[in-house]
C-alpha cells in the first residue's frame, strides 16, 4: 500500500494538478509572510515602546525614594528622580504643558543612550540646562542652544518662572512618549518646587526578570511598588488592543485561508472526478482516495506555511531598513508609530499561527474531501 | 464446471418524472460457467449494458440476486465491493478508461498496487502483460500519446493484471475501425483463454459475439434461449492465430504497422504452445 500511496501522491503533486496546487502554495505562503511580518512588527514595536517607557518614563517598576532596594539581586539599576508639571513658552506665543523630569548626571548611561539620540550644544550657559525632545522642539519652534521659558506652579499658589538653556535635543523615536517630556537636573526641580517636589525611585530590572515576580517580591517585603503598565495604563491598554486586533485579523485570515484551502480541495476532487472513478472501478476505496488527496493538500499547506514563516522571518530582518525609509518620508501619520526598534521573533505566536492554520486546513480539507465518497464508477459508464 | 456468475430473478427499473417506472430488466436469470467467454447481444437500448453494470457491481438492481463466485454482491458494502473488484474482477469498456497522468506501464500496474502488491512485483507482471499485448516499446508513453487501438490493448492488459476470475467488457472494440477491432477481439479472447479467465462481453457486434464460447440474446429485458455453441479449445485458438498470421503476412508483408500485431499474435501463440 505504501507504494500505491507514494505513486498516487506523486501523480497528484507533480502531474495535472500541480498548477492548482502551485497557485495555492504561493497564495498561502504570501498570506503567512504577511501574517508573520505584521506579528513581528507589532511585537517588536510593542517591545520597543515598553523598553523606552521603562528607560525614559517610569522604569519597569516605580517605588518611593524612601525604600532601599540595593539588596535585590534582580535589579539592574535604580535612579531617584523628581517630576513636576510646568508650562513651556516657545516662540510666536506658542505654549505647551510639559513634564519636567529631574535626573542625575549619570542617568543617560549606555542603556538609555541606546534608545535615544541626543544632540548636545557645544555652548555653555549660566542658565539651567534642559534636554527637550525633537517633537517639543518643533512644536515650540525652539532650537538647540536657545532659551526656553518655563512657568511652574510650585504648590504654594505662586507661579515660578524660569528661563532655561536648551543644552540638548533628544529623539526617542516615539512621539507619544517624548512630546511632553523635558529632562533637567534634579536640583532645578528642587529649586522650583521646593518642598513640594514629587520624588520616586525608578527601577530597571535585569534581563529575563518578570515584572510581576519582582512586584510580588517587593510586596512580600512590604514595599509598595507599581509596574510601568499600571502607571501608563492608557498606553498599555492601547498596546493590548493592538495585539488583540492583530489576533482578530489573524483569526479572520485563518478562516479565509481555511475556506480557500477547502475550495482548493473541492476543486481538486472536481477535476479528478474521472481518475477517482477509475481508481474506484479498479478497487480503490473511498477512504484511501480521501487520505491520498488529504495528504497531498496538507503537504502543500504545510510547505506553504513553513515557507511563509521562513520568508516572513527573513524579511523581518529587512523590516528596519524599510521602516527607516518610511520614517525619512516625513509622513505625518507615521509620527505616532515607533519606527526604530530591535526585531523580536515571537516564536510562540508563530507556532500558534502554524498550528491554527494547520487545524483549520485539516478540518476544511476533511470536510471538502467527503465529496470523493459520492463519486461512483458508474459515472464512467455515463461518460462512455 | 461451476458457475462464476449466477443471476436470479433480476429486475431493474428507473423512475420516470411521471411517477411511472421504466422497466429495463425483468425477472432475468442467467448463469455463466467459470473460465468461458460469454457474449450478450441485443438491440440498442435492450438493457445489455445495464445488465453488465449490475453484474459488475457498478449498479444496484431493483430486485433479484447476483452471485459472483457464490457470493451475493447486491448487498455488499463499499469495502467488500472494493475487495471484490481488486481481487476478482477486470473491466474493459468502449473508451479505454486509462488514467491520463500515468504512462502505459503504470496503468497496467495499478490494479496490482491497489491489490496490495509491491511496486516491484506489479512492474514485473505489467511488463509481462504489456509484452503480451505487443506494446513493450510504448511502455513509457503517456496515455495521450497512444492510439485508440493501443489504449484498448493497454486496457486489456490492465484488466488481466490482477489475474481476475471474471472480466466484464462492454463494447471493447466499439470505437475502433474494423481492422483494429478484429485484432483486439482476437487478442482479448486469446488472452482470457490463456489466463483461464471468464469473459462476459456485451456487444452489438454479432461477429465478435460469435467468437465467444457462449452467446446470449437479450430481448425485452429477458435472456432468450442461448445458442448452444461448441466451446473453443486452446488448440482452436492456436490454429486461428496461425491463420490470422498467415493472412497478415500475405496481405501486408511484415514491414509495416501490422508487423507488431503479427508479433503479438505469434508471441501469444508461443505462450499458448508452452501451456500445452
Amino acid at each position: 500500500m505504501k507504494d500505491l500511496q507514494r505513486i498516487l501522491l506523486s501523480k497528484i503533486l507533480f502531474s495535472s494538478q500541480r498548477k492548482k496546487l502551485k497557485s495555492s502554495y504561493i497564495l498561502i505562503t504570501l498570506v503567512v509572510i504577511l501574517l508573520v511580518l505584521s506579528q513581528v512588527f507589532v511585537d517588536s514595536m510593542t517591545a520597543g515602546i515598553t523598553k523606552r517607557y521603562a528607560l525614559l518614563g517610569s522604569g519597569h517598576i516605580e517605588t518611593s525614594v524612601l525604600n532601599d532596594v540595593s539588596s535585590y539581586d534582580f535589579i539592574e539599576e535604580s535612579n531617584d528622580v523628581a517630576t513636576g508639571a510646568a508650562l513651556a513658552y516657545g516662540k510666536d506665543d506658542i505654549s505647551q504643558i510639559v513634564m519636567l523630569k529631574g535626573v542625575d548626571v549619570a542617568y543617560f548611561d549606555y542603556k538609555r543612550a541606546s534608545v535615544i539620540l541626543i544632540n548636545r550644544s557645544e555652548e555653555e550657559s549660566t542658565l539651567s540646562n534642559i534636554f527637550i525632545s525633537k517633537t517639543l522642539s518643533n512644536q515650540l519652534n525652539i532650537k538647540l542652544g536657545e532659551k526656553l521659558a518655563i512657568v511652574a506652579n510650585n504648590g504654594n499658589q505662586r507661579l515660578f518662572p524660569k528661563l532655561c538653556f536648551v543644552k540638548g535635543i533628544y529623539d526617542s523615536g516615539y512621539k507619544e512618549l517624548d512630546q511632553y517630556l523635558i529632562f533637567c537636573d534634579k536640583g532645578l526641580l528642587n529649586k522650583i518646587y521646593k518642598n513640594n517636589v514629587m520624588q520616586h525611585k525608578e527601577i530597571i530590572l535585569k534581563d529575563g526578570i518578570s515584572i510581576n515576580q519582582a512586584i510580588v517580591k517587593f510586596d512580600d517585603d512590604g514595599i509598595e511598588a507599581f509596574p510601568w503598565y499600571v502607571l501608563e495604563g492608557d498606553l498599555y491598554q492601547n498596546l493590548i488592543t493592538s495585539t488583540q486586533t492583530l489576533m482578530m485579523v489573524f483569526l479572520a485570515i485563518a478562516l479565509l485561508s481555511g475556506f480557500f484551502i477547502s475550495s482548493v480541495a473541492s476543486d481538486l476532487i472536481g477535476s479528478s472526478h474521472r481518475s477517482i472513478a477509475i481508481n474506484k472501478l479498479l478497487g480503490l476505496s473511498s477512504k484511501k482516495i480521501r487520505w491520498t488527496y488529504f495528504l497531498a493538500i496538507e503537504i502543500v499547506t504545510l510547505l506553504s506555511i513553513f515557507s511563509g514563516i521562513l520568508f516572513g522571518i527573513l524579511l523581518s530582518y529587512v523590516l528596519p531598513i524599510f521602516l527607516q525609509f518610511l520614517s525619512l518620508q516625513s509622513i505625518p501619520s507615521l509620527s505616532w508609530y515607533l519606527l526604530e526598534f530591535d526585531i523580536i521573533i515571537p516564536y510562540k505566536k508563530l507556532l500558534f499561527i502554524t498550528l491554527s492554520l494547520l487545524i483549520v486546513s485539516i478540518l476544511s480539507v476533511y470536510l471538502s474531501l467527503r465529496r470523493a465518497n459520492k463519486i461512483e464508477p458508474i459515472y464512467l459508464m455515463n461518460q462512455d | 464446471m461451476s458457475n462464476i456468475l449466477e443471476i436470479t430473478d433480476l429486475s431493474k427499473s428507473f423512475p420516470l418524472p411521471s411517477k411511472k417506472k421504466l422497466e429495463i430488466l425483468s425477472d432475468l436469470n442467467l448463469s455463466i460457467e467459470s473460465g468461458i467467454s460469454a457474449s450478450i447481444v441485443g438491440k440498442s437500448g435492450c438493457g445489455k449494458s445495464t445488465l453488465l453494470q449490475i453484474a459488475a457491481s457498478l449498479l444496484k438492481p431493483t430486485s433479484g440476486s447476483i452471485k459472483i463466485d457464490g457470493k451475493e454482491i447486491s448487498k455488499m458494502n463499499e469495502r467488500e465491493l472494493c475487495n471484490l473488484r481488486c481481487n476478482k474482477m477486470g473491466f474493459i469498456f468502449q473508451s479505454s478508461l486509462l488514467l491520463e497522468d500515468f504512462n502505459a506501464l503504470e496503468n497496467i500496474e495499478m490494479p496490482l498496487l491497489i491489490k496490495g502488491e509491491s511496486k516491484k512485483k506489479a512492474e514485473k507482471r505489467a511488463l509481462e502483460l504489456i509484452d503480451l499485448v505487443g506494446l513493450m516499446d510504448r511502455k513509457s508513453h503517456r496515455v495521450d500519446q497512444l492510439s485508440g487501438g493501443e489504449k484498448q490493448r493497454i486496457a486489456i492488459a490492465r484488466s488481466l493484471a490482477n489475474s481476475p476470475r471474471i472480466i466484464f467488457a462492454d463494447e471493447p472494440t466499439g470505437s475502433l475501425d474494423e481492422k483494429n477491432a478484429s485484432f483486439i477481439e482476437d487478442m482479448l479472447l486469446s488472452l482470457v483463454r490463456k489466463e483461464k479467465t471468464t469473459l462476459i462481453l456485451v456487444t452489438h457486434n454479432n461477429v465478435f459475439a460469435d467468437k465467444c464460447d457462449k452467446k446470449f440474446i437479450l430481448t425485452f429485458g429477458k435472456i432468450e434461449v442461448p445458442e448452444v455453441k461448441e466451446i473453443k479449445t486452446i488448440e482452436d485458438d492456436r490454429n486461428d492465430l496461425i491463420d490470422f498470421g498467415k493472412k497478415i503476412v500475405n496481405e501486408q508483408g511484415s514491414e509495416k504497422f501490422e508487423k507488431s500485431n503479427l508479433n503479438i499474435r505469434l508471441s501469444s501463440f508461443d505462450l499458448a504452445r508452452e501451456d500445452d
